[in-house]
């Protein structure tokens, strides 16, 4: 059971990630303008 | 010591999801060099989080005692595994992305025109796409254990060693001093960590040898290997815990194997574990000679009574050669004189595989002891359970008393059963909390 927990918290890890890294790519494509 | 070690677990959750968004932070910080298209910011960001996912994968195996004791080994493992998939789709997707966009990028792939830095991050993939693959199905292809966790690390070592020099390489995001520092200080914490597994580690684990004293055989095709600290105190464990133990090599070869105690955590002169025959390694167990140094590093392992002291009983579920970390408990509960109500389910192929049958029973004269043995092929006339350890059988013989803290649950056996008692478990009424499972069989 805790063991499918971790797999659950891996996936959110990596959507995190993910979400960062979107943030990141808009921002500097200036789609999101930083100021 | 529950609510201590949540906040601990917690804690540990934060600092991972901080570590491996950092470098992407970073990325945002400071003066950034000019944009440039959406997809491609997003590949390249892509590929630091998934280098940074796959850098602190040598944390998470480096066996730091204080990052395990909140999840348990087991946990760890298959979240390194876990993460270690999810980290490989971000750093998939890094070159795909590259690849749709500008689509002449594809040249990047050869070889031989390609640039130092191309050339460093697609090997990188492949020798990440071969780690994850023979970690994924080592037993098909065949791989024999130890061969497989020297090339696990030596190939996870390459891999993020070319995707340094890919970073550094490609230049784009290091334009800055503090940048440089940053990333500098990466590599220097990684080749420390290094430093500490490969050297450090098996350095102490030298100096501090054990020597084998006895090689009893048990039923059930086992081994009891019982080993004396030479010029030290040795070690003390928990009962339920396990060690990482090194026999016939140096620690310097990575050559370890883990399992766990079977002797009483009381005892303080000798430790011991029983090994069933089951591999290259475990079949060398009978034929180690007394005197013989071997290397024990531990304790790990959160399956144990002692983190849960309050329970009014404890139930322990055994299938095959899982009895070894009961056995530890068992024996320790019996040496402290605790009279708390104990069950014992047991599951064994056939009555003569059922190893520690004779000192079970003996056992429960010193303990408030009940024993169900559960065959699958028993014997003629036997009048006990028969077939597996299904949600009936555990109705029939689990206290009908279920509210929390009325008994703590400890299973250890073969993956399908402690898959099905940890499911029957649930249906039953139990709480997540209250069942303890020890996994071994990761790769």
């Amino acid at each position: 059971m805790r063991q499918r927990i971790s797999t659950w918290l891996a996936i959110l890890i990596g959507l995190l990630i993910l979400a960062l890294a979107l943030l990141f790519a808009l921002m500097q494509s200036a789609w999101l303008p930083l100021s | 010591m529950r609510g201590r070690l949540w906040l601990q677990g917690v804690f540990w959750i934060l600092v991972y999801l901080l570590l491996t968004s950092t470098p992407l932070l970073i990325l945002l910080i400071g003066p950034v060099p000019p944009g440039r298209e959406f997809w491609r910011e997003l590949s390249v960001a892509l590929g630091f989080g998934g280098l940074a996912m796959m850098a602190l994968q040598f944390v998470l195996t480096a066996r730091f005692k204080v990052i395990k004791a909140p999840y348990g080994s087991d946990v760890i493992y298959h979240f390194h595994r876990q993460i270690s998939l999810v980290a490989f789709v971000l750093i998939l997707v890094h070159p795909l992305l590259l690849f749709i966009n500008a689509p002449d990028t594809l040249r990047l792939l050869n070889l031989f025109a390609a640039p130092w830095r191309a050339r460093a991050g697609v090997v990188a993939v492949l020798l990440l796409a071969a780690l994850i693959a023979a970690s994924i199905w080592r037993k098909p292809f065949k791989i024999e254990y130890t061969s497989w966790r020297i090339w696990h690390g030596i190939l996870a070592i390459a891999v993020v060693s070319l995707a340094m020099a890919h970073i550094v390489l490609a230049a784009h995001y290091v334009n800055t001093p503090w940048k440089r520092v940053f990333w500098a200080g990466y590599g220097l914490f990684w080749v420390g960590l290094l430093v500490w597994i490969r050297l450090i580690k098996p350095m102490l684990l030298l100096r501090r040898p054990y020597a084998v004293h006895q090689v009893i055989q048990e039923r059930g095709n086992a081994w009891t290997l019982v080993v004396k600290p030479v010029g030290h105190a040795g070690m003390s464990f928990m009962p339920g815990q396990f060690a990482w133990l090194t026999a016939w090599k140096s620690p310097f070869e990575d050559a370890e194997h883990p399992f766990s105690f079977s002797s009483s955590a009381s005892q303080s002169d000798s430790v011991a574990f029983t090994i069933k025959e089951l591999g290259d390694f475990t079949r060398t167990i009978k034929d180690l000679q007394p005197g013989q140094l071997v290397y024990l590093d531990g304790p790990f392992g959160a399956f144990c009574v002692d983190r849960h002291p309050h329970a009014q009983s404890y139930v322990f579920v055994a299938g095959g050669i899982g009895i070894t970390p009961m056995m530890s408990m068992l024996r320790t509960l019996a040496d402290r004189g605790d009279r708390r109500p104990l069950l014992l389910i047991y599951a064994n192929n056939t009555w003569e595989d059922a190893a520690f049958r004779e000192e079970i029973d003996s056992l429960r004269q010193r303990l408030d002891l009940r024993v169900v043995h559960v065959l699958r092929d028993p014997p003629e006339g036997w009048q006990g359970e028969q077939g597996f350890v299904s949600r009936e059988l555990l109705a029939r013989h689990l206290p009908p008393e279920r509210s929390r803290d009325a008994f703590e649950v400890f299973i250890c056996g073969p993956k399908p059963m402690m898959d099905n008692v940890e499911k029957a478990l649930v249906e039953l009424g139990m709480h997540l909390g209250d069942f303890h499972s020890e996994r071994f069989d990761l790769v």
